[in-house]
């Protein structure tokens, strides 16, 4: 079964010999969900980053990150396509520049489904269809046939939610996917990463949105300055806080909640 | 921004290039062992002694001296020309960019009327008009390159003056000369420099080309592209004749080139 | 799409105007007078007479701006008239002189891509690394060096040193070898620069990045990917040096003895033929503005998605 153990992980920049991530530990088991929430530059999609092997060398990346054994930290360029893509599914925070602007989406769903399955031209066609269609995306053939720029940033969300469907990943790392949404759509996003982990998958979620967070429901990190200040069930730490940056976080929260939000 | 200059390896050594190269220009009459120009026919091809460390010529010139004084026609040449073309450019460019619709439009046809003609053409043109000397060749490189410093300070300043600043100091009352002046052009002069010393570069090449085709300064100067015009002759007999001002031109041009460059990476900030 | 090339074709119409304007009011300054030019060519003791015969018959007498409207409306007919350069007529002369020309050209232009695509791949497939290092600084160089020394120096070292080539034009295709490597290398640097900024940038970016993060390798997001998106800067570049070298080849054509346009207008200039000037600035301002008009063209039809309107 899968299982993402993220060990004493430790991010520092080279050049000014900073830690931008210390110490970070978790584990996510297969089905399972887990929120890393904080503030911007807490190190969360840092973290995320250095789970994806998507840090440049101006990072040093220290501890250990394994999927079901599988060191991830220095991988090779030859070994990343049998996990990056495969096993595990990346949807980066803006769906509106994640894609290549010139070529139309099918062309490049379909170019990572055929590097990492053996599947025929019309098996690929099929399985698109369904995954797009699992992520709740209609008119699919308009969205196959069209470029990146001619879709909004909610259909091209879901295509990237698509693709980490139709490879069959187990673990779906998601870098702050609500933020640039408004809340009706942002309810139905983390709805459908909700509907992800009942099909098996692990999600692990990225934001620094409570609200979103609770609706998950799941485990969650608090991350503050690079360091995990708080972690457990995402209810119970929402219900009984006890850093002083989580209660602070909860109280935010609860404001904008009880601003009349349209929720539920 | 200038300890980084100096820390990136390819701004030091555009640098000390061109600090030979002025060097050489400015202390010719101190470094040149002889009279650049005094012919010596008893010393025709002279090879390479104490007395002539780079030999003779096939008038029994001092090659070194030569080379060395070279260098003050091209720089003589080059920078009085840059320091036209930018102010001229920058003149015309923010006249262009600020000076409304109509200036804009009819500087623009103006500019693209002189950058399709041929360079050499309004060159030769120019020069012809005025008549051989360092004055004319000035006047004929100004002619032919100024439309594209003046384009060039166009783009950048419109793409100034469609900033958020622009228009609070616009909103602040701050009038049009004074809003060029404060805040257009030390804006734009980081990406102008890295024009500038390119242009050297252009000018040099384009100084020594002008002698190479026999224009503008008189036959017997000691100009690098006119020493090679004079060295064809010897293409089987004495290519080194050939070497030694070819090597001085691309070694000026490189030096401004490569801190042209630096300049420009460093500015747009490459990893 | 229609407003935007009826704006192209009066830019068009108007720089060729304009340039043909400039022509004459250049050459009408230049103070050398034709007229004597071609009576002394034959008789270097021509009497003023003489002179005033000579100008009369090639109507140089006439003043500037007529001289000007019937070079045009030769123009329009096809024919110009006689060269005072070399008394041949100027279309006569141009059919020979622009074959030359544009050979030189397009050869250096395939120089220039065979050579700088490959060079900025592999740049851009390793950033930083000791071949990209190199290439930069060699590309650098390149633009500093002057096109007519590289021509004695490939001639000294293919023609003279390995008989290779010739010093004189061989016949055929050969003999533009070497001339259009020498007018090539300053563009390939800086070709060589732009695309390798172009491609890295797109490497860059948030789609490369993504990519990765599906498994794609950098090779396959390079060519496949990065590649297409880099082109506008690079097309636009390449046009417009297309038309740059067609007359700045003067030097080059001189090196190898060519008898190309560079080589003809320089004479036509010392000759104070205006209207030979005029025809050839036309022809070549024309080429000019043709290749940027081409390469805004190609980039939105390769890159309809990059056109803002």
């Amino acid at each position: 079964m899968s299982e993402l153990v993220v060990d004493n992980l430790t991010i520092t920049l080279r050049k000014e010999n900073r830690a931008l991530v210390s110490g970070l530990s978790f584990r996510l088991g297969a089905g399972e969900s887990l929120v890393l929430l904080g503030q911007s530059g807490c190190g969360k999609s840092m973290s995320c980053r250095a789970v994806m092997g998507l840090l440049d060398r101006r990072f040093a990346v220290d501890g250990s990150i394994t999927l079901d054994g599988t060191e991830l930290t220095g991988l090779r360029e030859r070994e990343r396509s049998g996990i990056y893509g495969r096993r595990i599914a990346f949807i980066p925070q803006n769906p509106m520049t994640a894609l290549d602007p010139s070529v139309p989406v099918e062309r490049q769903m379909g170019e990572t489904l055929s590097l990492h399955t053996n599947l025929s031209r019309a098996q690929r066609r099929g399985r698109l269809r369904q995954a797009l269609a699992g992520a709740g995306l209609g008119e699919t053939e308009r969205v196959c046939a069209s470029r990146p720029g001619m879709l909004s940033g909610g259909m091209l969300q879901r295509v990237l939610i698509a693709m980490a469907l139709s490879t069959g990943a187990e673990l779906v790392i998601a870098d702050e996917p609500t933020t640039a949404l408004d809340v009706v759509h942002r309810n139905e996003i983390v709805d459908t990463f909700a509907a992800l982990q009942e099909r098996g998958m692990s999600v692990l979620f990225v934001t620094h949105d409570f609200a979103a967070a609770l609706r998950l429901d799941g485990k969650i990190l608090v991350m503050r300055d690079g360091a995990v200040v708080e972690r457990g069930s995402t209810r119970e730490v929402y219900a009984l806080p006890r850093h002083e940056y989580t209660k602070a976080l909860v109280r935010a929260a609860a404001l904008s909640k009880g601003a009349g939000h349209a929720d539920r | 921004m200038v300890k980084r200059t100096l820390r990136n390896p390819q701004a030091v050594i555009g640098l000390l290039l061109i600090l030979a190269v002025l060097s050489a220009a400015a202390l010719a009459p101190l470094l040149a062992p002889h009279d650049p120009n005094a012919a010596d026919l008893t010393k025709k091809y002279l090879a390479p002694c104490a007395d002539y460390p780079l030999g003779a010529d096939e008038l029994g010139r001092c090659e070194l001296s030569r080379l060395l004084y070279g260098a003050r026609a091209s720089l003589g040449i080059s920078l009085p020309v840059l320091l036209i073309l930018a102010v001229l450019g920058l003149f015309l460019g923010t006249l262009s960019a600020c000076g409304g619709q109509a200036m804009d439009h009819v500087l623009t046809f103006i500019c693209d009327t002189f950058i399709a003609f041929p360079q050499l053409v309004i060159a030769i043109a120019v020069i012809g008009i005025l008549g051989a000397g360092v004055r004319s060749v000035i006047f004929a490189i100004v002619v032919a390159m100024w439309a594209w410093f003046a384009r060039m300070v166009r783009s950048y300043a419109a793409l100034e003056m469609g900033k958020d600043y622009v228009l609070a100091a616009r909103l602040a009352g701050c009038g049009t000369i004074k809003l060029i002046l404060l805040h257009l052009i030390p804006n734009i002069l980081p990406q102008f420099l890295v024009y500038l010393s390119t242009g050297v570069a252009s000018s040099i090449l384009m100084v020594s080309g002008f002698a190479f085709l026999g224009l503008g300064l008189p036959l017997e100067t000691a100009e690098w592209g006119g020493m090679l015009s004079s060295a064809r002759g010897t293409l089987y007999s004495h290519p080194e004749m050939l070497i030694y001002p070819g090597v001085c031109i691309l070694i000026a041009a490189a030096g401004f080139n490569l801190f042209g460059e630096a300049l420009r990476d460093l500015l747009e900030g490459e990893p | 799409m229609r407003r935007y090339i009826l704006h192209r074709a009066l830019m068009f119409v108007l720089v060729l105007a304009g340039v043909s304007i400039l022509s004459f009011a250049l050459i009408g300054l230049f103070g050398r007078d034709p007229a004597e030019i071609i009576a002394r060519r034959t008789n270097i003791h021509a009497t003023y007479e003489q002179i005033e015969a000579v100008r009369q018959s090639m109507g140089l007498d006439k003043p500037l701006p007529v001289r000007y409207f019937a070079w045009l409306s030769g123009l329009f007919r096809g024919n110009v008239g006689i060269s005072i350069y070399s008394y041949e007529p100027i279309m006569q002369d141009l059919g020979k002189v622009m074959p030359v020309s544009l050979a030189l050209v397009g050869l250096a232009m395939a120089w220039v891509m065979v050579i700088s695509v490959p060079v900025s791949l592999l740049c851009a497939l390793r950033p930083g690394g000791a071949a990209d290092h190199l290439v930069r600084a060699a590309s650098v160089v390149g633009l500093s060096f002057p096109t007519f020394w590289l021509g004695f120096l490939l001639l000294i070292a293919f023609a003279v040193k390995t008989p290779i080539f010739t010093v004189l034009p061989a016949p055929g295709l050969k003999g533009y070898i070497l001339p259009s490597f020498a007018l090539a290398v300053p563009v390939i640097s800086g070709f060589i620069r732009v695309f390798r900024a172009s491609l890295l940038k797109e490497m860059n970016s948030d789609y490369a990045d993504y990519a990765r993060a599906r498994g794609l390798g950098r090779g396959r997001i390079l060519t496949r990917h990065a590649l297409r998106n880099a082109l506008p800067p690079v097309v636009t570049m390449f046009c417009q040096y297309l038309g740059y070298l067609i007359a700045g080849g003067a030097v080059v054509e001189n090196v190898f003895t060519l008898s190309g346009l560079g080589t003809y207008l320089v004479g036509c200039v010392a000759a104070a033929d205006s209207t030979a000037v005029a025809t050839c600035a036309v022809i070549v301002a024309a080429i000019f503005v043709l290749a940027n008009l081409l390469g805004d063209l190609l980039n939105r039809l390769l890159c309809p998605w990059m056109v803002r309107e």
